[in-house]
């Protein structure tokens, strides 16, 4: 009974690090830049739901009609001021440009909000229920949840919509792209603003049931990374069948082998991924 | 004899005025410490020596051969706790420590080299970050090291132990090492390694068309790369006398080194000692002045820097002067 | 004894044969061309000799010995040197450092290595070899700003220092003028000439192969349709058929 506890456990957790592995695979497959700075936009999301709680008593559920939006809009403008100047240059200046973003803005928040652990109390979603004799956090399955129904929506909106179909386009080729008329610096900072849309989702509900602190960005990059390598670069499907392999390892092996080494485990796959099979294990 | 002397012409560089900037610091760093005493101002120089000699070390590997390491501070760590443990448990001179601590980080990284430099770009620094980061939390954990405690070193201050009361002898002891690791990248810079290291960053197909062994000469560029980075983990743990896995192995340092590099100018040999004048100073005075280690501003202003310098000079200050 | 002797080469991409048993002999001081529409499997052969690609099937032999699957900086240190498509030169380094690349490194000791930049009368031969390509004034340029024809020439000047046994030429003549096609033209029958450098060439243009080559392949689909002099390969139904046809 405990396996299957630890399993649930795992395929929930799996769900959540999938999103966040979601938006940084749409930036990478789209226009092949790999952003360090995803966890900042996570962590930042979290800050503003604990404002809009703090201040405006919006529980997360509420925040989310606000925080979505806004963050998209963050996104949308992160691309046209700053990433769309170094489009097609070398690694070199592409990897330090995300990682100066990423030392930005963690520092604004320390900046603004302090090292201290902050937290959201008495969110609607919080406590836990019971599947017969299982326990799931409500807080924690809520955010599953919108994970696996934001997988949904962008599967929906990338088959089915004009605008999503433009974007694989402009994801495989983009000269192809362009022959066909698509916009493609739209095209970018449209994959940007969904891309961080959908950190701020997670993150809205990530805070209902973790505290946060400026630098809560790392842990969760890491693991979405290795989601990332592991489902394949560039893949929706790969990005949660990734996210849900790593959560599973972490819970599994942290409950049965060393709870304290549990993390490095995900590296390591992460390393032997990179060097086995880099491409992943579904192309797009 | 006549030949060696003809080849090695070509090896210095005949315009003096690229020795100046060069002069101009080593003589300043001379005699620093007979005007400035106080020491915060010596351990901001100090500081800068430091840093150099990691800026240095990774720039060999990310600035020449272009494999960008992003867990550099991995091999820091190495030879702080290499050094460290060998001085503590076993009585060890720090003098031969550090070297060894060297050592180890540049038979680490041989062990790394073997299977990762297949990969390339993102994939490449993807993964020492993983590593960099494996490490991190194993030396956590690892009682037999310290675990998260870390380890002190003996309050004995002699020669052997390596261990000073004042900062006037790690100055100008530090001041050497940085000189020298300057030294080893211009030896580089201007020899045939150089060449095929910068060949080979270009385009390896093509070099490797021409007959040059390419992983061979990325293999003797990691070893040497973090042999230096593996000694300046071990002179810092000398400096501050104790050492834990947070502040041997943070990733936060590894971005340091690649700012101070990117500042300065990868691939050129004092491109990672301007970068280091640079951020240092900057960084250290700016959280004295702007409110102490509670408001970030320092940070907030390099993480500017660094998205400023990576759009519009991603060569670096250094790289400038070339063209 | 040829000095290339390719045998029953085949390589596979999945399903797919790229090349599809190739036999082809260059004699020493040959110049042979290599002919065939996009497509043909020209280029993935050249990368299976030189050790860019490992040959599903088959074998590569240099004077006799078996180089099949050797690393791409094996093959290039036993003879075997190559002027790619598109150019390539190294464009942060000067032309003569470009040029000084191409020196000898299977016997290089690594002390010289780390203290000299090249090795004795080294440097005067890459002088020589600037010479020969009229880029002796740039020397010290950046070869980054050359403009294209300069730079192929010095593509030309760089393999030669290598002092090549064979020299693979893809398209030297591709997307240049007229006048420099002459000129490249020129020099490559004058190093054949002069050298002793055996060439196997890759060339499109009609005119520039009929002058080029002593003998000629001619690839589709993975595989060798007609082998012989440049006038039998004019009047070959098969070739014409292929190139202008349907």
């Amino acid at each position: 009974m405990v396996e299957f506890q630890v399993i649930i456990n795992g395929l929930i957790e799996g769900c959540i690090f999938a999103v966040i592995a979601l938006s940084l695979t749409l930036i990478w497959g789209v226009m092949q830049i790999v952003n360090f700075s995803q966890g900042e936009y996570l962590m930042l999301s979290m800050y503003l739901t604990y404002v809009l709680w703090n201040f405006f008593g919006f529980d997360p559920l509420i925040s989310l009609l606000v925080t979505v939006p806004v963050f998209f809009a963050f996104g949308y403008f992160t691309y046209k001021v700053l990433i769309s100047r170094i489009i097609g240059a070398s690694f070199f200046p592409q990897i330090l440009t995300t990682f100066g973003l990423m030392i930005f803005l963690r520092y604004v928040a320390f900046n603004i909000f302090g090292p201290n652990f902050r937290r959201i109390l008495n969110p609607i979603v919080e406590g836990r229920i019971s599947v017969s004799g299982i326990y799931l956090d409500t807080a924690k399955l809520c955010t599953a949840i919108v994970a696996i129904i934001g997988f949904v929506a962008l599967t929906w909106f990338m088959t089915k919509t004009k605008t999503g179909k433009a974007l694989q386009t402009t994801a495989q080729d983009r000269e192809v792209a362009l022959s066909f008329g698509i916009d493609v610096e739209k095209m970018y900072a449209l994959a940007w603003g969904i891309s961080i849309a959908l950190v701020a989702m997670a993150g809205t509900f990530i805070s209902t049931f973790r505290y946060m602190d400026p630098s809560l960005g790392d842990a969760f990059l890491l693991l979405a990374f290795a989601s990332v390598i592991l489902g394949g670069t560039g893949s929706i499907a790969g990005a949660l069948l990734g996210g849900v392999i790593i959560g599973l390892v972490e819970n599994l092996f942290g409950f049965f082998v060393f709870p304290a080494y549990k993390i490095v485990m995900v590296y390591i796959i992460f390393i032997l991924t990179l060097l086995l099979k880099p491409e992943g294990l579904i192309k797009e | 004899m006549f030949h060696k002397i003809q080849s090695h012409l070509h090896f210095l560089p005949k315009n003096w005025l690229t020795y100046l900037p060069f002069g101009c610091f080593l003589i300043f760093s001379l005699i620093f410490p007979l005007f400035f005493k106080g020491s915060f101002n010596r351990n901001v120089m100090i500081f800068i020596f430091l840093y150099t000699i990691m800026a240095e070390g990774w720039n060999i590997l990310g600035g020449y051969a272009g494999q960008l390491s992003v867990g550099h501070v991995v091999f820091f760590g190495i030879g702080g706790y290499t050094n460290s443990l060998l001085l503590v448990n076993w009585g060890v001179t720090p003098w031969v420590g550090i070297f060894l601590g060297g050592t180890a980080a540049a038979g680490i990284s041989a062990l790394i080299g073997l299977p990762c430099f297949r990969l390339r770009g993102h994939f490449f620094a993807l993964a020492t970050i993983g590593l960099a980061e494996i490490t991190r939390i194993s030396c956590s954990h690892w009682k037999a090291i310290g675990g998260a405690i870390g380890i002190t070193l003996p309050m004995e201050f002699n020669l052997y132990n390596f261990l000073w009361r004042g900062k006037l002898p790690y100055y100008y002891i530090f001041l050497a090492f940085t000189l020298t690791s300057i030294l080893v990248v211009f030896i580089i810079d201007r020899s045939r390694m150089g060449l095929y290291l910068k060949a080979l960053n270009q385009d390896q197909d093509a070099a490797e068309s021409f007959g040059l062994n390419v992983f061979k000469y990325k293999m003797i560029a990691i070893v040497i790369s973090t042999f230096i980075t593996g000694i300046a983990g071990g002179l810092y743990a000398q400096y501050v006398q104790y050492i834990d896995p947070q502040s041997m192995f943070p990733f936060m340092i590894s971005i340091e080194i690649i700012i101070v590099v990117l500042i300065g100018g990868r691939g050129t040999v004092l491109g990672p000692l301007l970068g280091a004048i640079i951020f240092v100073p900057l960084s250290e005075y700016t959280r004295t002045y702007l409110g102490g280690l509670a408001k970030g501003y320092d940070y907030i202003i390099i993480g500017l820097i660094v998205v400023i310098l990576a759009i519009k000079r991603p060569e670096g200050l250094v790289g400038l002067r070339r063209s | 004894m040829p000095l290339l002797f390719i045998n029953k080469l085949y390589k596979f991409f999945g399903a797919l044969a790229a090349v599809n048993g190739v036999n082809i002999e260059v004699e020493r001081n040959e110049m042979v061309g290599l002919m065939g529409p996009n497509g043909s499997g020209k280029t993935t052969l050249f990368n299976c000799v030189t050790g860019s690609y490992t040959p599903s099937k088959g074998q590569v032999f240099l004077d006799g010995e078996d180089i099949t699957a050797l690393a791409p900086h094996v093959v290039a240190n036993k003879g075997i040197s190559r002027i790619f498509q598109i150019t390539r030169v190294f464009p942060a380094l000067t032309v003569v450092e470009n040029v000084l690349i191409g020196q000898r490194h299977s016997d290089e000791k690594f002390i010289h290595v780390l203290f000299t930049k090249s090795s004795a009368g080294v440097y005067e031969r890459a002088l020589q070899l600037l010479d020969l390509v009229e880029l002796t004034k740039l020397k010290d340029k950046l070869a980054g700003e050359l403009s294209h024809g300069q730079q192929r020439l010095l593509t030309l000047a760089r393999v030669l220092m290598q002092n090549p046994k064979l020299v693979f030429l893809d398209e030297p003549t591709a997307g240049v003028n007229p006048t420099l096609c002459r000129s490249i033209v020129s020099k490559i029958l004058e190093v054949n000439r002069k050298h002793k450098v055996t060439f196997f060439i890759i060339e499109h243009n009609m005119n520039v192969m009929m002058e080029l080559a002593q003998r000629i392949y001619v690839l589709f689909n993975g595989g060798v349709i007609a082998e012989g002099a440049p006038e039998e390969i004019q009047r070959n139904e098969e070739v014409l058929e292929v190139y202008y046809g349907e």
